[in-house]
């Protein structure tokens, strides 16, 4: 999760309010937006809109292999990069976006299985990636440990 | 069990009628059945030759890897397709279809690789992004895909271009354009984790199974054997669980559950098989489905969500795969009722395990271990493994077959990393070659890892040199030196494969360099038929060598403007490009305008007939010619307009046989589209001789092949009434060969005296032509009733006839064989051979 939260252009806590649909050369592309509840890195924003590879638009309906599925009015803590398009992305597809749910004592708990699809560090290798599992307040004390108290604007 | 043939052809119609096994993109006609698949695939009727290309965006890459090249990935992409090319069993074929021009629209199915913005973890996506609608073919039902994508990475300077990972990345991501799914059986097709593929052995036999269900070839289904049956909880169908079967000799191949449950397990090479049936993975959070594979839906897109997990079992329910029932299967034959009646649990104990070693200092997945001796251990890593104080309590581990055994109380968390654990392994006397199933046990659940490590009996290769030197005919060639290097190990400059000329056990390899352009500095990599590539041993740091070239290449084009419709010869002269015959591909960006047939006539000309569709877009296409590491492009080489013209169409084959090369002194044919009435006033040539002989009814023009015209291409120039049509090749080739005789140890095999099976014969054939006097094993093919042998040696005798000699299969039966010997593509009518 370290390099995963240095490589994230924005570390966000947040509802998908909408899903909608844009093109990019011959490629349909999901765009959520998401109401940001809470942030940990990047320029502040309220909502922020994500592109995901694939989606449906009257008949033609495009699937890429791993690409994440969020889902309108669920809650997610998502890692997100954005290159020069500025287009944001979920860091490593389903990897960087976290299920923000209750548990049975009314804590939000945030986790995420170990991912399946490809996932190589920087010289090409496979890196071990673990299933997560934690309170919310945990995921921000680390979050809070890597970036530092200045990177942070906790709500 | 075993139900036998009985009504072969009966059962092979049903199997096409409903075929499925692995997993495709499939739909069902409603959510409450039939549940007769109808996968996603491309339509090989509206492919010229069965081809789809695939077609690289102009916009490539925006950074490379230091020391790395566009090229050297463009290399990659060509040798990742190869893979899927080179599948016999499958009559799809995968060709470099060239670089499209920003905006260039493309109407034919395609293939398109895009580099863009991919989030970090991320090299690649691939997938289908058009669709027909339903459509009956030959083998049922499919849905013809349009326009399948795969994006690449833009930045790929973390990245570079020789590694194993980004190599099978793009096989896989290929894999899913073409039609396929993940599948859970460490093939290219599995997700990252558990693929245990490798460069020198890209594909399973699952992903050869999937590809080829899709695409078979004629006599695929009928020499594979099937299983079915049904995976349920109680009275509750269990849809998505996973089947496999299990060879013990290292293969594994899959298929999914349909909504009620049944399963059709094909594609299976004869012999005998351990199956089991296990659930998908647990869906991650932000993932669409689990395993990220797509259920099936109905024709209204309405999916039917995988079942919950249950207990994995193998057959007969048993958790002990030596309790296992062995299920065989031969060619064309059906084991039906293999039945699974499963119990529910909430989650898999175990997944996504993968495992590594060290043969050196680099980490090699999956696991080697090794017959000669050193570290047989090693690392895995998956959910369930471990606990967060280490060893998951009353984890143990097993290998199906026998050839190895886990030490007793190896398993130990790995010193560096609790996540994961290690265990060393006792290999059996003569453990045999090649990947080899895992089993794990948790206190209540299995996990089966197929091909979760591989055997083998050799260190891997090692490039210690590479030097230039000068061959006895006085042309450039390359030493290749190092360990372990073999006769059949190929060698890559970047992602083209040197023609190998010779092999020395001391001094290594002799092999041509490929094509390059100046200053190209390729990373060498050696590859070996066990798995195992220099990049075990040299991953770090990889020999990298400077290739020759001294001219930038250039070409033109004749014609440059083409019409939509149709088909005519183009040609290619360049300077300084070098062709050589069998090495280059030509290409137009655009799945619109693609090569028939291509003749490299000499080093700087090349011929094609280039087919144009009819709905082309008008406009300018770039020309790609791609040689080895070097290509070549003309932007806007060809301009395409519409109109109306009369065009051959198809291919000049010979009348009656329809071969697609005529012989001198032949009737040949050709189909002409196009014109107002289907006969005229015909004036044609060949070769610039008038064909006195030319004739057009009903739309097919025939004439006699003039004596004398020299083999190769032909241009056939051809005017009706008053309408000139575009010009095409024929290919003009010499007659076919004829077998001459049989001959084992100098006695001819005929009825008096048999050949026996397995026995190595000697082949004479007259008629070749001189095609030199060493013989590329490569341009001749001896077949016994259909099935190829390998060709051990042959050579020219002093009579101008060819030597061939192979070794018949052992497993030939007693009575009359068809032998045809084919020499490129002119095949020797059939003698009979006696067989005792």
């Amino acid at each position: 999760m370290d390099d995963m939260i240095q490589k994230s252009t924005e570390i966000v806590r947040g509802r998908v309010m909408t899903l909608g649909v844009s093109t990019k050369g011959s490629i349909l592309y999901t765009l959520a937006r998401v109401e940001v509840l809470e942030r940990w890195k990047g320029a502040s924003a309220q909502t922020v809109e994500v592109w995901i590879p694939g989606g449906r638009s009257g008949n033609l309906r495009q699937t890429f292999s791993g690409a994440p599925a969020l889902a309108v009015g669920s809650e997610y803590v998502l890692f997100l990069w954005a290159g020069a398009s500025g287009n944001r992305q979920v860091i490593g597809f389903s990897q960087g976006a976290f299920d923000v749910k209750l548990d049975a004592k009314g804590n939000l708990q945030v986790q995420r299985a170990a991912s399946k699809e490809t996932m190589l560090d920087e010289r090409g290798a496979d890196v071990g990636d673990a299933p997560v599992r934690m309170s919310l307040g945990e995921l921000r004390q680390k979050l809070k440990a890597s970036l530092g108290p200045m990177q942070g604007s906790l709500e | 069990m075993i139900r036998r043939g009985l009504r072969a052809g009966a059962l092979i119609a049903a199997l096409a009628a409903g075929a499925q096994a692995y997993y495709h993109f499939v739909h069902f006609v409603s959510r409450q059945g039939p549940f007769t698949p109808i996968p996603e695939k491309f339509d090989l009727d509206a492919l010229l030759n069965k081809t789809v290309f695939f077609i690289v965006s102009e916009t490539g890459p925006a950074a490379v890897a230091s020391g790395d090249s566009i090229e050297a990935i463009g290399s990659q992409l060509r040798l990742a397709a190869k893979a899927w090319n080179d599948v016999a069993t499958s009559d799809l074929r995968l060709a470099f279809g060239g670089f499209a021009q920003p905006g260039a629209f493309q109407s034919s199915p395609v293939v398109e690789v895009v580099f863009d913005e991919v989030p970090p973890g991320l090299v690649a996506a691939g997938g289908v992004t058009a669709r027909g609608t339903v459509t009956n073919g030959p083998n049922g039902p499919f849905i013809p895909i349009q326009r399948s994508t795969v994006i690449l990475r833009r930045d790929l300077t973390e990245r570079p271009s020789w590694t194993e990972a980004l190599f099978l990345t793009m096989v896989h991501e290929l894999g899913h354009g073409l039609g396929l799914q993940h599948t859970m059986t460490s093939s290219a097709m599995s997700t990252e984790i558990t693929r245990a593929m490798t460069k020198a052995s890209p594909l399973s036999p699952d992903d050869v199974a999937g590809i080829s269900l899709l695409y078979p070839s004629a006599g695929y289904l009928a020499s594979t054997g099937t299983i079915t049956g049904r995976v349920a909880i109680g009275a509750e169908a269990v849809n998505l669980a996973s089947v496999v079967a299990l060879s013990p000799d290292g293969s594994a191949i899959s298929t999914l559950t349909n909504p009620d449950g049944t399963f059709l397990l094909q594609g299976l090479p004869p012999g005998s098989y351990y199956l089991y049936a296990h659930p998908l993975p647990p869906q991650l959070s932000g993932e669409s489905f689990p395993a990220n594979i797509t259920p099936p839906s109905d024709l209204e897109g309405r999916t039917i969500p995988a079942s919950g997990a249950f207990d994995t079992v193998f057959y007969p329910g048993v958790k002990d795969s030596a309790l296992a029932t062995i299920v065989t299967v031969g060619a064309g034959t059906q084991v039906d009722g293999i039945n699974f009646d499963v119990r529910r649990r909430a989650a898999p104990a175990i997944y996504a395990v993968q495992t590594y070693s060290y043969p050196g200092s680099v980490a090699v997945k999956p696991a080697v271990l090794n017959t000669y001796g050193g570290r047989n251990y090693f690392i895995a890593a998956g959910v369930g493994l471990t606990t967060a104080s280490g060893v998951t309590p009353g984890l143990r581990m097993g290998v199906i077959g026998g050839s190895a055994v886990v030490a007793p109380g190896s398993i130990r968390p790995y010193p560096s990393d609790a996540r994961y654990i290690t265990a060393d392994f006792n290999l059996a006397p003569f453990p045999g070659e090649g990947s080899k199933h895992l089993v794990f046990q948790s206190s209540d659940d299995i996990y089966v890892l197929p091909g979760g490590f591989r055997i083998v009996n050799r260190t891997p290769p090692v490039i210690t040199s590479i030097s230039p030197d000068v061959d006895q005919a006085g042309n450039r060639v390359l030493r290749v030196s190092g360990t372990g290097l073999m006769s059949d190990t190929r060698v890559l400059f970047d992602g083209a494969v040197a023609t190998t000329r010779s092999f020395n056990e001391t001094t290594g390899l002799v092999v041509n360099a490929p094509a390059a352009m100046p200053g190209h500095k390729a990373t060498v990599v050696a590859l070996n038929r066990d798995g195992q590539s220099s990049l075990f041993l040299q991953g770090n740091q990889p020999p990298t060598f400077d290739l020759e070239a001294t001219e930038t290449p250039a070409f033109t084009v004749t014609p440059n403007l083409l019409t939509a419709g149709t088909e005519t010869m183009v040609e290619i002269l360049g300077t300084g490009t070098n062709f050589q015959s069998g090495q280059v591909a030509l290409a137009f960006g655009s799945a619109d305008a693609v090569v028939r047939r291509l003749w490299v006539t000499g080093p700087n000309r090349i011929v094609a007939n280039v087919v144009v569709a009819s709905n082309a877009t008008q406009g300018g296409l770039m020309v790609t010619v791609a040689s080895g590491l070097r290509t070549t492009g003309l932007p806007n080489g060809i301009q395409v307009n519409q109109g109306n013209r009369a065009t051959i169409r198809g291919a000049v084959v010979e009348a009656g046989s329809g071969r697609p090369d005529v012989v001198p002194g032949s009737v040949a044919q050709a189909q002409i589209a196009g014109l107002g009435a289907e006969s005229g006033q015909v004036q044609a040539t060949l070769n610039g001789n008038p064909l006195q002989s030319a004739n057009l009814a009903g739309g097919v023009l025939t004439f006699t092949v003039p004596t004398g015209t020299p083999a190769g291409p032909a241009p056939l120039r051809v005017r009706v009434n008053s309408e000139e049509l575009p010009p095409v090749a024929v290919s003009v080739d010499l007659p076919p060969p004829s077998i001459a005789g049989v001959f084992s140890g100098g006695t001819r095999i005929d009825a008096t005296r048999p050949a026996r099976p397995g026995e190595v014969i000697m082949v004479l054939v007259a008629g070749v032509g001189d095609i030199g006097g060493e013989v590329a094993a490569s341009r001749l093919k001896v077949q016994v009733d259909g099935q190829s042998l390998t060709v051990l040696q042959a050579g020219q005798t002093s009579e101008g006839n060819y030597n061939v000699q192979v070794q018949l299969d052992a497993s030939l039966t007693a009575g009359t064989h068809s032998l045809t010997v084919a020499v490129d593509a002119r095949v020797s009518p059939a003698l009979s051979l006696p067989v005792r």
